[in-house]
């Protein structure tokens, strides 16, 4: 390439090299600088504000205490990644998951995901044998601990083996006064007949920017369940890709994100049926404070041997304030003639006279506000399952209402 | 001592006057009906004195004294209205979709009891009352996880309206059109929870077009509204003197009032 790289991309290259050029490193870093980091002209990035990512100089920054975390769910693995490092002493026994290590590597989905699989300290990720049943869900802890300038990549691989069933969990924290560019890439395989149930906490502060990659795989009879909650970050972006590569198989994609003043949640995903039979849900619910700005592009692809899909899609916003700002896009690409599938966006704000009935029943404004978020986000939350994290979820709905 | 005394109230929607001087006076232990023709503002009284933020009040006054303490009820915002015992059981009852009528109840229950500084129930006491009163307006319990008044048929929507009242015990209840819509049997359920609810320290204004309701609910006073005002009290007769005559007759009285 003529012209110089980014301080950006020298730092990326740079930590390839010291990394001892591992091959899926390399090779990230490689079709990285080939496409070069998208911009506002990219029709996939065109609300976002890149420039001053791209822009980044990466420091080291300075080590900031780690911030609070969760309790242990039941029965669950934990793997903490700090600052994109593995970090044996916050997680579970290695003894406890080693027999299931994989290095795998991951195919990231845009370029901020091959950033992440070319910075990534090592490639992490596990492969659960075909009938195993973990004693709890897999937990992922993704923290950001340092001040400064910093830019951070983690990647996981995660393989399910034909009927096994297995939760995931992923939280992105940080401590106070952690800032800088924090990427990362996960892959997901699910072989016949598995189930993934998959819950993502995204609960950065606001001197974050998180750009996340997701892809999926499923095959035959299986399952995939996403429930995503972005409450944190700038700019958080959320690239999640599912291809569905058998018959029979099922798909839910539930997300609540919560943009506040100054903030940007953005949630592109693609779901790609490409087999008969299959039948899939889509639900993603915005609630917008301030100048919060929410985009959802949600793209379906029914290919044509996919008939008989059955596919719902529904994106609902709801606006607090005047200078919110919503992109919502569905977009889809039917190639199939015996399909039954929908789509629907809707858009709109607090209804009064639902808010006076709640105040002649003695509810001040406030309250009254909280309970009419509450009601239109249940649904999703309540996806979440179990009391732990159903009550994480409503934590972070009640911060983001009283905010 | 009036419990609730309405003194030449005018209120306006958008600029159109629809009370036009009206005076009230309510004490306790009374069941007030107030009938008239369609449009004459006999609902939004009602709504004027939840808090409707619709409605401007443009003169008169409205002194509400539940505790033998004289409030000024329109400097009140409407979520203090209610937690000192204002109520209105609506016309059109709003769906609140997402939040189960449990969920509803306990959260304004709450606060009516942090209001009165009275301890707060544990979950199951409160469940134990709720139930019980849901069996006054014969409601089953299924409703209460349900989402409030979503799906709910005209009646069932009416007699979760008369399950709140019920719950909260409010000190004067503005019943607006309750009748309205209602089967037979809907309407023996919600007059029988409002006549359990009488006692000798609160008071009903009951808003009706029909006297029907009336057979069931006996009141002390009936007035008739037209064009923003009341024109006409008188007892228990007067609801069947307009059932039989319709109001046309006292039109020309308004002109004139004694």
């Amino acid at each position: 390439m003529s012209a110089p790289l980014s301080p950006l991309l020298e730092a990326a290259a740079a930590r390839v090299a010291d990394g001892g050029n591992r091959p899926a490193a390399a090779a990230a870093l490689e079709r990285l600088l080939a496409t070069g980091l998208p911009t506002r002209r990219d029709e996939d990035w065109r609300y976002l504000q890149l420039a001053p990512l791209a822009a980044l100089a990466p420091v080291a920054g300075s080590e900031a205490p780690l911030p609070e975390l969760p309790a242990p769910l039941d029965g669950e693995l934990r793997l903490v990644f700090v600052d994109g490092q593995l970090a044996t002493a916050l997680s579970s026994p290695e003894t406890a998951w080693s027999g299931w290590r994989s290095d795998r590597s991951v195919e990231p989905l845009t370029a901020f995901g091959e950033l992440a699989a070319a910075i990534a300290p090592a490639a992490v990720g596990l492969a659960l044998p075909a009938g195993l049943q973990l004693a709890g869900p897999l937990h992922l802890l993704f923290l950001h601990t340092r001040a400064g300038a910093t830019l951070s990549g983690a990647t996981f691989a995660l393989s399910l083996g034909r009927g096994t069933e297995a939760t995931l969990v992923e939280s992105h924290l940080s401590a106070d006064g952690a800032n800088g560019l924090a990427t990362v890439a996960l892959d997901l395989t699910l072989a016949d007949g598995a189930a993934l149930t998959h819950m993502k906490f995204q609960e950065l502060g606001r001197g974050l920017s998180h750009l996340a990659d997701t892809r999926v795989t499923t095959s035959r009879d299986a399952r995939y369940k996403s429930v995503s909650l972005t409450g944190g970050a700038l700019l958080s972006r959320d690239t999640l890709a599912v291809t569905v590569n058998g018959t029979g198989a099922h798909t839910e994609l539930q997300a609540l994100f919560l943009p506040g003043e100054g903030q940007t949640h953005d949630h592109h995903t693609a779901l790609d049926q490409t087999q008969p039979d299959c039948t899939a849900r889509q639900v993603y619910k915005s609630i917008l404070r301030g100048n919060g700005h929410a985009i959802f592009n949600g793209k379906v692809f029914v290919r044509q041997a996919a008939q008989r899909t059955n596919a719902d899609q529904s994106s609902k916003s709801l606006l607090l304030d005047k200078a919110c700002r919503v992109d919502a896009k569905p977009q889809l690409e039917i190639f199939a003639d015996d399909v039954r599938c929908t789509h629907g966006a809707t858009v709109g704000q607090l209804d009064p006279a639902e808010l006076f009935y709640l105040m002649s029943r003695a509810i001040p404004r406030s309250r009254a506000e909280e309970l009419l978020l509450h009601g239109f986000a249940v649904d999703v939350l309540n996806e979440l399952g179990q009391p732990a994290l159903l009550e994480r979820g409503l934590a972070l709905l009640t911060r983001f209402s009283e905010a | 001592m009036n419990l609730l005394h309405i003194k030449n109230l005018h209120a306006s929607i958008d600029g159109k006057e629809i009370l036009r001087g009206v005076n009230l006076e309510v004490k306790p232990g009374e069941v007030h009906a107030i009938m008239g023709p369609n449009g004459s503002g006999k609902s939004t009284l009602s709504k004027v004195i939840a808090g409707h933020p619709d409605y401007e009040v443009t003169g008169g006054e409205v002194i509400y004294s539940p505790q033998f303490r004289p409030k000024d009820l329109l400097e009140m915002e409407p979520f203090e209205r209610a937690r000192e015992g204002i109520f209105l059981a609506f016309q059109y009852p709003v769906e609140l979709p997402g939040i189960s009528n449990e969920l509803f109840l306990r959260a304004s229950f709450d606060e009516i009891c942090r209001a009165q500084e009275v301890p707060l129930l544990s979950d199951a006491d409160f469940h134990a009352l709720l139930l019980e009163k849901a069996k006054l307006v014969e409601m089953d319990p299924s409703f209460l996880s349900r989402p409030v008044n979503l799906g709910f048929s005209g009646g069932e929507k009416k007699r979760n309206e008369i399950l709140q009242m019920a719950m909260l015990q409010p000190r004067v209840a503005f019943l607006d059109e309750t009748d309205s819509g209602l089967d037979i049997d809907s309407l023996r359920q919600v007059a029988g929870g409002v006549n359990k609810l009488r006692s000798s320290s609160n008071a009903f204004v009951i808003i009706t077009h029909y006297q029907r309701l009336l057979n069931y609910i006996t009141p002390d006073v009936v007035h008739v509204f037209w064009n923003g005002q009341i024109i006409k009290s008188g007892g228990r007769e007067l609801a069947l003197e307009l059932e039989e005559k319709g109001y046309d007759w006292l039109k020309p009285e308004a002109q004139d009032p004694a």
